[in-house]
């Protein structure tokens, strides 16, 4: 039996990533046709899905992985790139690189009598040459198929410190120089991900005119929580490898826990880290340590952000929100009629167009999920916290049960 | 029991540029010879003496060695962030980590160390980087030469991060920084979100990095969903020590000190309710323990009073300073203000005395409780706060109270856990220039007769369920029983020894001692009566199990045997009187039976005319554990009918009337009536904590 230890939030190696093969393997199908943009709750896990594609790439496709949470600048994200992507170059491009860096360090310069240009290419040029002579190594390359991966990590942080630091044209300047750089360059392909959403940067640049859409080529990607089988593996494997004592009930108590946190690898590493070691693993204390981890006003698993969010995200729609959250944690599977008539019974004016343009934020903003037209939530750790705030009926957490399988939001 | 460390200090490669300490004698010690223990600043220790002393966290502390060693030597990263209140231990912890790791040889040639102290902050990831390459340019000054920094100065702060950063990582050659951040939420109060993001980024990006940090209590930078660092650290929180576990540590460190006589006074009976005493007052904060180390001997710790004077005088004043010199100004008014009040209050009232708006100090409050000062408590709408500590206030009214005045603590304290004749053979061992003789005759000032003795209960309240009872539990009836050569206690020791009967020498010690008891006392008695009252108090045995078929069979039994009993006889001496009286009302109070007052009537009188009424307030006191699980309205009746006879003004009315105001609410918020060390009793009493 696997062995691991528990590491909430730390950075996991390769090999103890678990559960993703299969949807890594559907991640390179689609970049062997176009960019991808994952999105997904914080925490799920991305970062490590792009580290294990960064580590095993396919034969005769190359990575770069690179976290831009520490970029200001559309210069220092060109700066950044460049170092990055020179080992890739082929010879010739290297060359040619290497001349264009001198000749920038020269600008200004009098060389016997010759004044050399004194402004700098910009980062557009930069960077339209860094993936030009990118691609162009790679189509001359003899191996059939190959193709140059990068794996940007906290793409929206960077844009939103781009606008603290130089406003938001600079950073819509970069999300139109990506949209065509991808466009341009067949052999690139770009993977984007970050701990928020692209679309809260791009709601605040459309406030400042911004009206493109500069991921419309990409394909969006939800990893969403492991596959029950493989978050049960990893909980048996932590219970395993942290020597607890569960009397040989390993097995039971990896699957109660997988599936009381809603199969979501860093919520089992957590939890499992805070079983006690010298105590018997009982069902009951697994169940209590969870509640206790979850209600603690100062913990810090902050699920208590999902409720408090929904003013700033649904301004007047909140109370609609909070309702229909409330009805789906009461009683979930739930269709729209049935939440229609829980809710209207709240708000009498409510609209059914109201309510599904409410559904479908929800749905966006990872509260709910919906298959074949019954709603639940995303995450059943969530609706069991929901159920804990909001004083519904209170459901033994181990009764939790959750459906990997969803439409696409 | 940890066996006292080696008297050579550990070398420690890569610790050795920090500061060392000559260990000082001591006059005090058994062989004249003491090692140094830095009370506020572990790292000083020889790490092999903080090895010799740690308590409570081994579990932890080789769990977290054995995953950082991981990182160092595999793909996977670690960060560790421990929290606690200052003197919690985190430093200690801290120390011992690098100790360990630096021990491994297999880590040595990919493994350094930086260690960044709490007395200093960065303000910028670029602050942060000079921070570390600095502290490896000390510890390893051929490997990260101080003179590469010169080239980073002149250049912009973003420059300066980027190049610094090269630098660190072309000089690393491939190895791995175990970093050591002490104080790490003050970085994150310091460092705007971008840094934040610059820091994150640089570890993400170059997993060079293990990370074990500390804080004082959970803070928004990694705890909120919205921040940069929101779910980075393995947060594991510092808890603090039980009353066991404080004593564990006050015995390494004698043992480390080669003090064997004070040693084995704190594993006695005697010595292990010395420092249930302490901690019932002070808390399980490790630092204090190693302050109070440095202080007590098995005399004045027999004493009690006079190490805590001097503690308090001495010590805790510039302990709490040192405390209070982290908070704001505003901080420090609020924390004085709590020490000042007489009972938990709210946040009204704390504005109204500090004159300053309800919302800076609902957020002042916030903080103060995040930095495990203050604990605040959910009554209604309202939250009630008090500090986390009585010895804090203690301490304050010890600074204010220069004319030497009697601290109410202090007297409140050795009220509720002394007996009165305890408390007189205690002054008449004392001069009368003693300066803790005003403690004691205050404390005797407002004993009423009667009085129990709180710490003898709260070891017999352990011994409540026989058929539950625990080696720990029955260890602490065996050392009342020494204590009080009570024929109760005796009696119960002696039967739960013989129920238990997995460990011999908890029996022999306990024959023993009704040997070694006065033997004229025993064969004066009637064996009889001995059986009966025996019988009677553990209704396990056979006679009981009679009786009990049929409560009403059993009562009147109860009634019958008032009358043979010759309370008045010579013969029957006083220890007898109290065991039969207090047999015949255990068995009151384990029918419930609140029907006879006449019966009633008799008993309070019996207790009352053989003076011991402290018996009988123990009984009341007890009669909680068997109301827990009842209904409040049989506890209001069987009290009511009892207090109708027992009109002395007693502590215990109080704490009696607020168990039974929880057991009719069922909650908590009813106790912060009381004041902590009450509500502390209380609450074992019914059972909250368990649950």
């Amino acid at each position: 039996m696997r062995k691991l230890r528990c590491n909430p939030g730390g950075t996991l190696s390769p090999e103890e990533t678990l559960g993703r093969e299969s949807f890594i393997t559907h991640l390179w199908r689609v970049l062997d046709r176009q960019s991808i943009y994952i999105n997904d709750l914080r925490r799920i896990g991305k970062t490590q899905i792009m580290l294990a594609m960064h580590a095993k790439p396919p034969t005769q496709w190359q990575t770069a992985h690179c976290d831009l949470q520490g970029f200001h600048s559309a210069d220092e994200l060109v700066a950044g790139l460049q170092e990055q992507t020179f080992k890739h170059l082929d010879a010739w491009r290297k060359l040619k690189r290497a001349g264009a860096a001198v000749m920038d360090e020269a600008r200004g310069a009098d060389i016997d009598g010759v004044k050399l240009q004194a402004s700098k290419s910009t980062w557009k040029n930069q960077i339209q040459q860094l993936f030009a002579d990118l691609n162009a190594s790679f189509a001359a390359s003899d191996k059939q198929g190959a193709r140059f991966i990068f794996f940007w990590d906290e793409f929206p942080y960077m844009l939103d410190n781009i606008v603290c630091r130089h406003g938001s044209q600079q950073a819509m300047e970069i999300l139109d120089c990506v949209r065509k750089l991808e466009a341009a360059n067949a052999n690139i392909r770009l993977v984007l991900t970050g701990s928020i959403g692209l679309h809260h940067v791009l709601k605040e640049l459309q406030k400042q005119g911004y009206h493109n859409s500069p991921l419309n080529r990409f394909s969006h990607e939800q990893p969403g929580p492991l596959p029950p089988e493989a978050a049960i593996e990893l909980a048996h494997a932590l219970l395993v490898g942290e020597q607890l004592n569960c009397e040989g009930a390993e097995a039971a108590h990896a699957h109660r826990i997988a599936r009381a946190v809603g199969y979501v690898g860093f919520y089992i590493h957590k939890l499992v880290s805070r079983l006690p070691i010298r105590e018997a693993i009982t069902a009951e204390l697994i169940e209590l340590t969870l509640r206790r981890e979850i209600e603690k006003l100062d913990g810090d698993w902050d699920l208590a952000h999902y409720r408090q969010r929904l003013e700033k995200y649904y301004g007047e729609k909140a109370a609609l929100a909070l309702f229909v959250l409330d009805a789906v944690a009461a009683t979930q599977p739930i269709d729209f009629q049935n939440i229609y008539r829980e809710v209207s019974g709240q708000l009498p004016s409510l609209s059914k167009d109201q309510l599904t343009a409410v559904l479908r934020l929800l749905i966006q903003d990872h509260y709910l999920v919906s298959h074949e037209g019954n709603y639940r939530f995303y995450l059943d750790l969530i609706r069991a916290w929901w159920r804990i705030e909001r004083q519904l009926e209170t459901p033994s957490l181990e009764s939790t049960q959750i459906n990997v399988k969803q439409d696409a939001p | 029991m940890k066996k006292p460390a080696t008297k050579k200090p550990a070398t420690r490669k890569g610790l050795d540029a920090l500061p060392q300490i000559a260990a000082p004698t001591n006059p005090n010690d058994d062989n004249g010879e003491k090692r140094f223990i830095s009370q506020f600043s572990p790292q000083r220790t020889a790490p092999a003496d903080l090895e010799a002393i740690l308590v409570q966290r081994q579990d932890l502390l080789t769990q977290t060695v054995a995953k950082l060693r991981e990182s160092l030597l595999g793909g996977s990263k670690h960060y560790f962030m421990f929290l606690g209140p200052r003197g919690m231990g985190k430093t200690h912890l801290l120390s011992l980590i690098a100790h360990r790791l630096l021990q491994m040889p297999e880590l040595a040639p990919v493994m350094r160390l930086a260690w960044l102290n709490e007395d200093e902050t960065s303000s910028s990831f670029l602050k942060l980087l000079l921070r570390i390459y600095r502290d490896l340019a000390q510890r390893y000054p051929s490997e990260f030469p101080i003179t590469e920094l010169d080239a980073i100065y002149p250049l912009s702060p973003d420059q300066a991060r980027v190049a610094l950063g090269k630098v660190l990582l072309k000089k690393l050659a491939g190895k791995q920084i175990l970093l050591l951040i002490e104080n790490c939420d003050s970085l994150f109060t310091q460092m705007q979100e971008p840094e934040l993001r610059n820091w994150r980024s640089f570890i993400q990006t170059n997993p060079v990095f293990a990370i074990a940090a500390s804080a004082q209590a959970l803070f928004d930078g990694i705890s909120k969903r919205t921040e940069t660092f929101f779910g980075f650290f393995d947060t594991q929180a510092l808890t603090p020590l039980n009353a066991n576990e404080a004593r564990e540590l006050l015995i390494n460190i004698a043992d480390l000190n080669g003090q064997s006589k004070l040693s084995e006074y704190l594993r006695s009976a005697r010595g292990k309710a010395r420092v249930l005493a302490i901690h019932h007052l002070a808390g399980g904060n490790p630092r204090l323990y190693v302050i109070l180390s440095a202080l007590i001997t098995p005399e004045n710790l027999d004493e009690l009073v006079r190490p805590f004077e001097q503690m308090v005088d001495q010590q805790l004043t510039p302990y709490y300073q040192e405390r209070m010199r982290w908070l704001s100004p505003q901080q420090q008014e609020i924390v004085q203000a709590l020490c000042k009040a007489s009972k938990p209050i709210n946040v009204n009232a704390l504005a109204q005395v500090l004159f300053a708006p309800h919302s800076s100090i609902t957020s002042q409050l916030k903080k103060l409780r995040e930095m495990g000062y203050v604990i605040g408590h959910e009554k209604g709408r309202e939250v009630l706060y008090e500090l986390a500590e009585p010895l804090m206030r203690l301490s304050w009214q010890v600074k204010e109270s220069s004319d030497a005045r009697p601290l109410a603590l202090l007297v409140d304290f050795l009220r509720i856990w002394y007996e009165r004749d305890e408390l007189e053979l205690n002054m008449t061992q004392l001069s009368a220039e003693d300066r803790s003789r005003c403690y004691l005759e205050n404390a005797l000032a407002l004993m009423q007769d009667g009085m129990p003795n709180l710490r003898h209960e709260i070891w017999r309240g352990m011994g409540e369920n026989l058929t539950a009872i625990d080696d720990d539990a029955l260890d602490g009836l065996i050392e009342l029983a020494f204590e009080t050569r009570n024929e109760l206690d005796i009696g119960r020791a002696w039967l739960t020894s013989r129920k238990k009967g997995n460990r011999s020498d908890q029996l022999e010690r306990v024959h023993r001692l009704i040997i070694d008891v006065d033997k004229s006392k025993l064969d004066a008695e009637p064996d009889f009566v001995l059986l009966i009252a025996m019988t009677l108090r553990f209704g396990e045995e056979p006679l009981f199990g009679l009786l009990a078929s049929n409560s009403d069979d059993a009562f009147h039994f109860l009634k019958r045997l008032t009358k043979p009993i010759k309370l008045d006889e010579d013969r029957v001496v006083a220890g007898t009187r109290g065991l039969v009286l207090s047999s015949i009302a255990a068995q009151l109070v384990r029918l419930q039976r609140a029907d006879s007052p006449l019966l009633i009537s008799e008993l309070v009188e019996g207790f009352r005319k053989y003076r011991l009424m402290n018996v009988f307030g123990i009984l009341m006191f007890g009669a909680l554990v068997l109301f827990v699980k009842k209904h409040w309205s049989e506890a209001q009746l069987w009290y009511d009918s009892w207090f109708e006879k027992w009109n002395e003004t007693s502590i215990f009315k109080p704490i009696i009337t607020t168990a039974i105001e929880y057991l009719k609410f069922q909650d908590e918020n009813v106790l912060l009536e009381l004041h902590l060390e009450e509500r502390t009793i209380l609450r074992q009493i019914l059972g909250l904590d368990q649950k």
